[in-house]
């Protein structure tokens, strides 16, 4: 006994007669079939009540009409005529440009800040902003204290930190009174 | 403009649709407008089925028509323009979500319905009861059942205008409604007021023994 098979084979065939997909020859097939079989009787039966069913069912919708003129078509489609003079496409034409003005000061105050605040940040800090002293250039160990003047470098050291025009060690010569002489 | 005017060439013969997209494209509104009136109500009646929201099915039509016009330069119907207008509607409708608890037949309709019906108001309320429990069937179907079976049942497609909306063969529009009408007989056997039973499981039709049947089964419709 196979109790999970299929059964008969024209299974299909009842619900595909209530939607009239069937030629002449297979609902006469089909009519002839059903007195034989229990099972395609009772779905060919039931079929046709759900088809009833349905047609009953979406007959108020069949009779529902659309209150729509071809106008708002036109308009969704962009098709109304443009007026052809340039007077009375001048304030459109002014609107967009001052729309299009202040769009572009917009962006470009955005831009510029942003660049500012990078530039800004780039930028080594001032010593009244970091707080600490300015750093002087001559150390003291450099300073000849006897005869205040600054003590000769080491020439390649020197000359290394000296432009072109400034071949020379620098010295300071502050001139003393002959009592200290 | 009158629709009826509008899709008439000069000896009174309704102009086809392929007539009418060649005017349109030459320019001819008059002809776009003959089209519309065609087909609107059509694509108005789908998108609601579908989107269960009469000003979701206008938008519906005013899109399908609006895609139309812009591609006027490329149609090119064969007979009808209709399975191409109704898959732009399909579409458009299932890009829209259903909203709940909406109505699908307003209460203007209700109050024409029985002012135009000889039926007792309770006659009318349940026809109304029973028309609502099959559209709610209707609705816990797949998108692809239900889709075929408004365009069936609604709209009146045969099948091969449906396989061709849906961009199928017929075999599998067949197969589609057969398995969408398999599923609202298991829904609607909930109600016995309809008179529609469940499916038997196997052992109550006695194994699918083939047992004589007294009386004959006639299909309807011949």
């Amino acid at each position: 006994m196979n109790l999970f098979a299929r059964g008969c084979r024209s299974w299909q065939l009842p619900y595909t007669a209530a939607i009239d997909g069937l030629s002449p020859r297979q609902r006469l097939e089909l009519e002839a079939h059903a007195m034989s079989c229990v099972e395609c009787a009772d779905a060919l039966r039931h079929a046709f009540k759900v088809d009833a069913a349905l047609h009953r069912a979406f007959a108020p919708l069949r009779e529902r009409r659309a209150q729509l003129a071809p106008g708002r078509v036109r308009l969704a489609a962009n098709q109304l005529p443009r007026s052809s003079s340039a007077w009375l496409r001048a304030p459109a034409f002014f609107a967009r440009l001052g729309e299009f003005t202040v769009a572009f000061g917009v962006a470009m105050f955005a831009i510029t800040g942003t660049l500012g605040e990078l530039n800004q940040a780039r930028a080594p800090q001032s010593p009244a902003v970091t707080g600490q002293p300015p750093r002087t250039v001559v150390s003291n160990e450099q300073i000849d204290v006897d005869y205040l003047r600054l003590r000769a470098q080491d020439e390649r050291k020197a000359r290394a930190f000296t432009s072109r025009y400034d071949d020379e060690p620098v010295e300071i010569v502050i001139p003393m009174s002959p009592r200290f002489r | 403009m009158k629709p009826s005017s509008a899709g008439r060439a000069s000896g009174d013969e309704p102009r086809t649709d392929r007539e009418l997209v060649y005017a349109a494209r030459a320019g001819d509104t008059a002809a776009f407008d003959a089209l519309f009136y065609r087909y609107r109500d059509g694509i108005f009646r789908l998108g609601l089925a579908i989107t269960k929201d009469p000003s979701a099915a206008d938008e519906i039509v005013v899109d399908a028509f609006a895609r139309a016009h812009r591609a006027l330069a490329r149609l090119e119907p064969d007979d009808s323009l209709r399975p191409w207008l109704y898959r732009v509607a399909v579409n458009l409708s299932y890009n829209r979500r259903p909203r709940k608890n909406i109505v699908l037949s307003s209460l203007e309709d209700a109050a024409d319905l029985a002012l135009a019906s000889e039926e007792s108001p309770a006659s009318l309320a349940e026809q109304a009861e029973l028309r609502r429990v099959v559209l709610a069937a209707v609705d816990l179907l797949g998108p692809k059942q239900r889709v075929v079976v408004v365009l069936h049942y609604l709209n009146g497609l045969n099948l091969a205008e449906i396989a061709e909306v849906v961009d199928c063969p017929v075999g599998t529009v067949k197969s589609r409604l057969h398995y969408a009408l398999r599923r609202l007989r298991t829904h609607l056997a909930a109600h016995p007021e309809l008179g529609i039973e469940p499916t038997r499981p196997l052992l109550a039709i006695g194994l699918r023994t083939r047992r004589p049947i007294t009386a004959p089964v006639r299909i309807e419709g011949e």
